[in-house]
């Protein structure tokens, strides 16, 4: 995650513009890491748009010596994935992307979006080992599900892992042990990509 | 220690990398550039939509605290300054600026080219202060202009 943060200390401001710049760099591991957990393209945008509003409506308390603002995105992401899990898809808050459908600006690039949506659901069908583990993950509870999903599909650290879910190190490293322990079974050691 | 196999499995799987540009843009759009472009055009068309009101009141209703502070303090120096663009920068080309920059940021069109006929859409944005300073800075232009052409007859 340190890698991730800002360079130039004047881009560690509050502003919109700032905001602008970390949204550049951010959306697309954050739209990433909601699709891979989720796996259908219209309700990652929807949720993706609700984390990028969340924090635009918080950024302007956010203090950059109390968590790195990559952690900050993906908890935001992390919260948003498993409230959908909890709360279920009928009863969503209005996100961002259905505000923008109704205040008009209905799919400007369609054909853009149709391509890119396709490019992933084949990008998808080419990963079956991921999707067998996916499946595997998806049914474990929740603290399971973020602590492997963080580790093994984003790559992150135990450190990035505490980090982003706001626990200790040695929590996350239980928790990913247990969570291993549990789909061990499941799993087959020698399934091919 | 022995590394765990379920773990090396997991570390190798490949993992699926997906783009979603046009989203991106849509939401930023959202989310940034029409706020910004309402507040910078409020601050381009408020000195202008002062003067405005003050003249209104002063030749129009004949009410009159108000342009007499304005032009001693901030329209003579300027016109005395010795830069003769900086009043019509003021008066024209900023609010004239905050109208197309806002108009714009509300407003998208698209053309789909057809077999005999370009279909073209126009969709618009419900951002209501972005209208009011597309309303407010179209009706500063007009009057300036207008002004300025019957003033030269």
């Amino acid at each position: 995650m340190a890698n991730d943060e800002p360079l130039h200390t004047s881009a560690r401001s509050n502003t919109p513009e700032a905001f602008g710049s970390l949204y550049e760099q951010y959306y697309s591991q954050i739209f990433g890491y909601v699709y891979r957990r989720i796996l259908h393209w219209e309700t990652a945008q929807d949720i993706a748009a609700e984390v990028f509003l969340k924090a635009y409506k918080s950024f302007w308390r956010f203090r950059w010596s109390s968590i790195p603002i990559g952690a900050w995105f993906y908890r935001i992401a992390t919260n948003e994935v498993n409230m959908f899990f909890r709360v279920g898809k009928h009863r969503r808050d209005v996100s961002l992307t259905e505000l923008l459908d109704k205040e008009g600006f209905d799919a400007p690039d369609a054909r853009t979006t149709e391509s890119e949506k396709a490019n992933a659901e084949r990008e998808l069908q080419r990963s079956q080992d991921f999707l067998l583990v996916q499946a595997q993950v998806r049914a474990l509870p929740a603290k399971y599900q973020d602590v492997i999903a963080l580790r093994y599909f984003e790559g992150k650290s135990v450190r990035e892992i505490g980090e982003i879910l706001g626990k200790g190190e040695g929590t996350i490293k239980s928790l990913l042990s247990r969570g291993l322990e549990k789909i061990r079974k499941k799993l087959p050691l020698d399934a091919t990509e | 220690m022995k590394p765990d196999p379920i773990a090396e499995r997991l570390g190798k799987i490949a993992i699926p990398q997906v783009s979603n540009e046009a989203h991106k843009r849509r939401l930023k759009l959202a989310l940034l550039d029409a706020r910004r472009s309402a507040w910078w055009g409020t601050l381009l068309i408020a000195l202008p939509a002062l003067f405005l009101t003050a003249v209104f009141l002063q030749y129009g209703l004949g009410v009159g605290p108000f342009f007499d502070p304005l032009e001693r303090f901030i329209f003579a120096p300027i016109r005395h300054s010795g830069v003769r663009w900086l009043e019509p920068l003021l008066l024209f080309v900023l609010p004239l600026i905050a109208f197309v920059v806002n108009l714009l940021s509300v407003t998208h069109f698209s053309m789909t080219p057809g077999r005999d006929e370009f279909v073209v859409t126009v969709a618009v944005k419900r951002r209501w202060w972005n209208w009011i300073v597309v309303g407010l800075s179209g009706m500063i232009v007009a009057v300036i202009f207008l002004y300025a052409v019957k003033g030269d007859r």
